[in-house]
């Protein structure tokens, strides 16, 4: 499904070029799907390899200046989970079974950590709507454009409410007797927005002749490149 | 693939998607608490559900996310993420195509929040073995996953009903769950 | 030639209500700029839907429309029409649902973008638009596949003075070109010279619209009333503001307070300045709550504004108030802060009283008209009695009924001490104030006089 659409992609540009960035994409969201399940298949022997490709992908990544402290410290908390239910439940000696463990489960996670630090959200959204029907391709670029208004509107939500005397400071939600006024006085007035604004949006759009036809065409974002 | 949704319900539910990952990204930075995300996602599932009323919806919603968060670059799962929002979000449309008209909305809820809860520890739990660790251990951290995960899915489950049923009293609901039931 | 036509037309929601439209007839030919005025909730919004062919809902009577006829509706807010995130993409949505090749959208793109005056790169982002300028996008956006008939809902209330002026020259070149336009404005006077048939909707029927709605308003709506005797400032300061520079952490500034401002005890002021000139933002950075900011010299009640000291003292309205409703009744509504705060509960049936409201109780806030949850929410903060209050454009979009009973509210508060600190885009011609605070080419001051220049303009 990739290939073919890879390969049509590549008859729309000019013949002779290196891959496109969404290609490249493409090959890297593959790459690192194929790395994070040989994580869970290979045998132990070959865990090596893996960790050698991984290591490439690390210094890629941290080349290009990404912090992987958050991704450390899961694998530290999923580590100190492990071993002491390992030496509890199986005694010391199969210790080392449980930190390979650990360590495929780390290995699934690196390859996601490297490609969502090396390629752009944008590139990433672009070839994950391949397969999408224009309709939720739609739904998800409207969302993701929406979201600084969201944003801005719950924050402003939650600041009137906290003026107005509701107890949903930080220090006050510390309290879970207080987390159901957060749900009332913040979300329910935010996912009242959302259904006004769905409303709308939905209006303005089929105002527009959204769905008209079943193969819409595409603004040509990306004219600049040539 | 015809959807059943019209374009405002398919738009609602991207937007609870949206939500639901930038609310549970930011909740992250400050609560340490592992389990904490299935009170985001079973809140914003069930909401869908009870806002347009189709089964289907949940499962929308779970993959939209999954792919919102891919796009935002939240998580650290890369592709993997899409299973993280999408599998429990599956399950509890699975369940819900089972159960149907079974039980009144709040249990129905809470029902569904524990399905979701176990299909997201399950997820780890089969993860684990799939990486070799020996079954009991798998099992202990199984359990505690969903013990975690239970608690905070049973408490967005318990607001919903309330949540939607106001919804439903101040008329914005077009086409709900609740008046299925009445 | 006739465009469309209806001809007596029913349409109400729900069996038991009386009907919005009752009879209703209307013939629109090109070229022709139609007006509606009328009362907040008369079912205005339900028209422009009906001749936009989106209406949900079934109605009776016979609908004509001409085969040539294309309809576009640029709805109130600009910010919830918005699907893309560049100015082409927007434009070309429309094509794009068209199936219109990719090879000639740019061209239609770029004209109907110079069309509505505006000239700026296809790979704009929407986002850094001012509101004006968002409005005219969606406009560009309905002319790219070329409507003959352009429906508009309330440009004015959206729009700052400047953004009004560049809307009529860019309708008058579209009626030129024989495309008609239906508005439905309560403020038809800033559109007089284009309007060739002012209608009134009233009790669902279009009747012929006077033409003292298009003459009179001009002057008063030029003029900020300044309350006649002279007060002298007895109470204290409550409010103020050092000179600054206004600004965003490592963005340019919006503007300079040039001189120390103050807001006394009783005082009702105005602060005027058009759309982004940064008064929602000092609002926020009164009641503590705006992000993103350094540290200014500002006091309020004696302390530097935080979120969370005020308690009862300070309150905010901001814009669209009823964001904030979430209770299951008008009374809660009212309750939900003096229960918070711990103050007698009573007030909050005086206070329906006071604005008769009181059969409205027990309804849910969500129901009421916009009009009336505005009135509400603005109540809930009024209930508190607070020292200082801060209003984000609380005029805004209100029907004259509403307006009144907005006045009514800050003038009874006013009497009771409260410092209240109002903002607008537009002069108020129908609230007196002490003051006016005016930002006008970077700058923050008192403005001593009544604004030479408005009356000119």
């Amino acid at each position: 499904m990739l290939a073919k659409h890879g390969a049509h992609r590549r008859a729309d540009k000019h013949a002779g070029s290196l891959l496109s960035a969404t290609q490249y994409c493409a090959l890297a969201l593959l790459l690192s799907l194929v790395l994070s399940s040989s994580a869970f298949f290979l045998p132990s022997s070959a865990l090596g390899a893996l960790i050698a490709i991984d290591l490439l992908l690390v210094i890629h990544g941290l080349y290009l200046k990404n912090k992987i402290t958050a991704l450390l410290k899961v694998g530290a908390a999923q580590l100190a989970l492990t071993l002491p239910l390992y030496y509890l439940l199986h005694g010391e000696a199969q210790l080392l079974d449980g930190v390979i463990v650990v360590l495929r489960v780390f290995l699934a996670m690196l390859p996601g950590w490297w490609l969502s630090s090396t390629q752009s959200p944008e590139r990433l959204g672009e070839v994950l709507s391949w397969g999408l029907p224009a309709k939720w391709a739609f739904v998800i670029a409207a969302s993701i454009g929406l979201l600084p208004y969201m944003l801005q509107e719950t924050k402003e939500i939650y600041a009137i409410q906290c003026l107005r005397g509701a107890n949903i400071t930080p220090k006050a939600l510390r309290n879970p007797k207080n987390w159901p006024e957060l749900v009332y006085c913040v979300l329910l007035p935010v996912l009242i927005q959302l259904l006004k604004l769905s409303k709308q949006m939905a209006k303005a759009a089929k105002l527009r002749h959204f769905g008209k036809v079943n193969k819409p065409t595409h603004w040509p974002s990306s004219r600049e490149d040539k | 693939m015809k959807s059943p949704f019209d374009l405002q319900d398919a738009l609602f539910i991207g937007f609870c998607a949206t939500l639901l990952v930038v609310i549970k990204s930011m909740m992250r930075l400050k609560l340490g608490l592992s389990g904490h995300s299935m009170f985001l996602m079973t809140f914003f599932y069930l909401v869908c559900y009870g806002a347009v009323g189709r089964v289907g919806a949940i499962t929308a919603c779970g993959f939209l996310a999954g792919l919102v968060a891919m796009m935002l670059s939240v998580g650290k799962g890369g592709p993997l993420i899409l299973l993280k929002f999408g599998l429990p979000a599956l399950a509890m449309d699975i369940a819900l195509l089972l159960m149907a008209g079974l039980f009144s909305l709040r249990w129905q809820c809470i029902i569904l929040g524990l399905v979701g809860c176990l299909a997201w520890a399950a997820k780890g739990w089969i993860g684990n073995l799939l990486a070799g660790m020996s079954t009991q251990v798998a099992l202990v951290q199984f359990g505690i996953s969903f013990l975690q995960g239970g608690v905070f899915a049973i408490a967005a489950a318990l607001l919903v009903p309330s949540v939607l049923q106001r919804l439903h009293a101040h008329d914005l609901l077009h086409r709900s769950q609740l008046d299925n039931d009445k | 030639m006739k465009l469309i036509a209806l001809e007596g037309i029913h349409f109400g929601y729900g069996s038991n209500q009386s009907e919005i439209l009752d009879d209703l007839n209307l013939v629109v030919n090109s070229g022709e700029c139609h007006c509606i005025n009328g009362p907040t909730g008369c079912g205005k919004s339900s028209l422009l839907h009906l001749l936009a062919g989106g209406l949900s809902r079934p109605y009776e009577g016979d609908v004509y429309r001409s085969p040539s006829l294309l309809v576009g509706l640029v709805m109130q807010d600009p910010n919830v029409q918005i699907l893309r995130q560049t100015v082409g993409a927007e434009i070309a949505f429309a094509l794009e649902n068209l199936g219109v090749d990719a090879d000639l959208m740019i061209e239609k793109v770029q004209q109907s973008l110079r069309r509505v005056g505006l000239y700026i790169s296809l790979d704009t982002p929407v986002e850094i638009l001012s509101l004006g300028q968002k409005y005219r996008l969606m406009m560009a956006a309905q002319l790219v596949f070329k409507p003959t008939l352009l429906l508009l809902d309330e440009p004015w209330a959206q729009l700052d003075d400047s953004g009004v002026r560049e809307l009529q020259s860019v309708l008058a070149s579209l009626l030129d070109d024989g495309v008609a336009i239906v508005m439905v404005e309560h403020n038809p006077s800033a559109f007089a010279s284009l309007v060739n048939y002012l209608w009134r909707l009233e009790e669902g029927a279009l009747k012929v619209g006077s033409d003292e709605l298009l003459k009179t308003v001009v002057d008063k709506q030029s003029l900020i009333k300044i309350k006649r005797e002279t007060r002298i400032h007895s109470g204290e300061s409550l409010v103020t503001i050092q000179p600054l520079h206004f600004r965003f952490i490592e963005q340019e500034r919006l503007f300079d307070c040039v001189e120390t401002l103050s807001l006394y005890s009783g005082e009702i002021v105005a602060l005027v300045g058009d759309n982004g000139a940064g008064k929602s933002s000092l609002l926020k950075t009164l009641a503590g709550i705006q992000a993103n900011i350094p540290s200014f010299p500002i006091s309020v009640l004696g302390k530097r504004p935080k979120l969370g000291i005020y308690g009862a003292e300070l309150g905010l309205l901001m814009q669209r108030p009823n964001r904030q409703l979430f209770e299951q009744s008008v009374l809660a509504e009212l309750q939900f802060s003096l229960k918070r705060f711990k103050q007698p509960l009573s007030r909050a049936e005086q206070m329906l009283q006071k604005l008769e409201m009181t059969h409205l109780a027990h309804c849910s806030p969500h129901k009421l008209s916009y009009g009336q949850q505005h009135t509400i929410a603005l109540a809930s903060l009024v209930c508190l009695q607070p020292r200082v209050l801060l209003l984000d454009d609380p005029f805004a979009g209100l029907d004259r009924q509403h307006v009144h009973k907005v006045v009514q509210l800050l003038q009874q508060l006013s009497a009771l001490g409260c410092a209240i600190l109002l903002t607008s885009h537009r002069e108020l011609p129908f609230l007196e104030v002490d003051r006016y605070w005016l930002i006008d080419s970077g700058q923050l001051r008192d403005g001593a006089r009544v604004i030479e220049q408005a009356n000119v303009g």
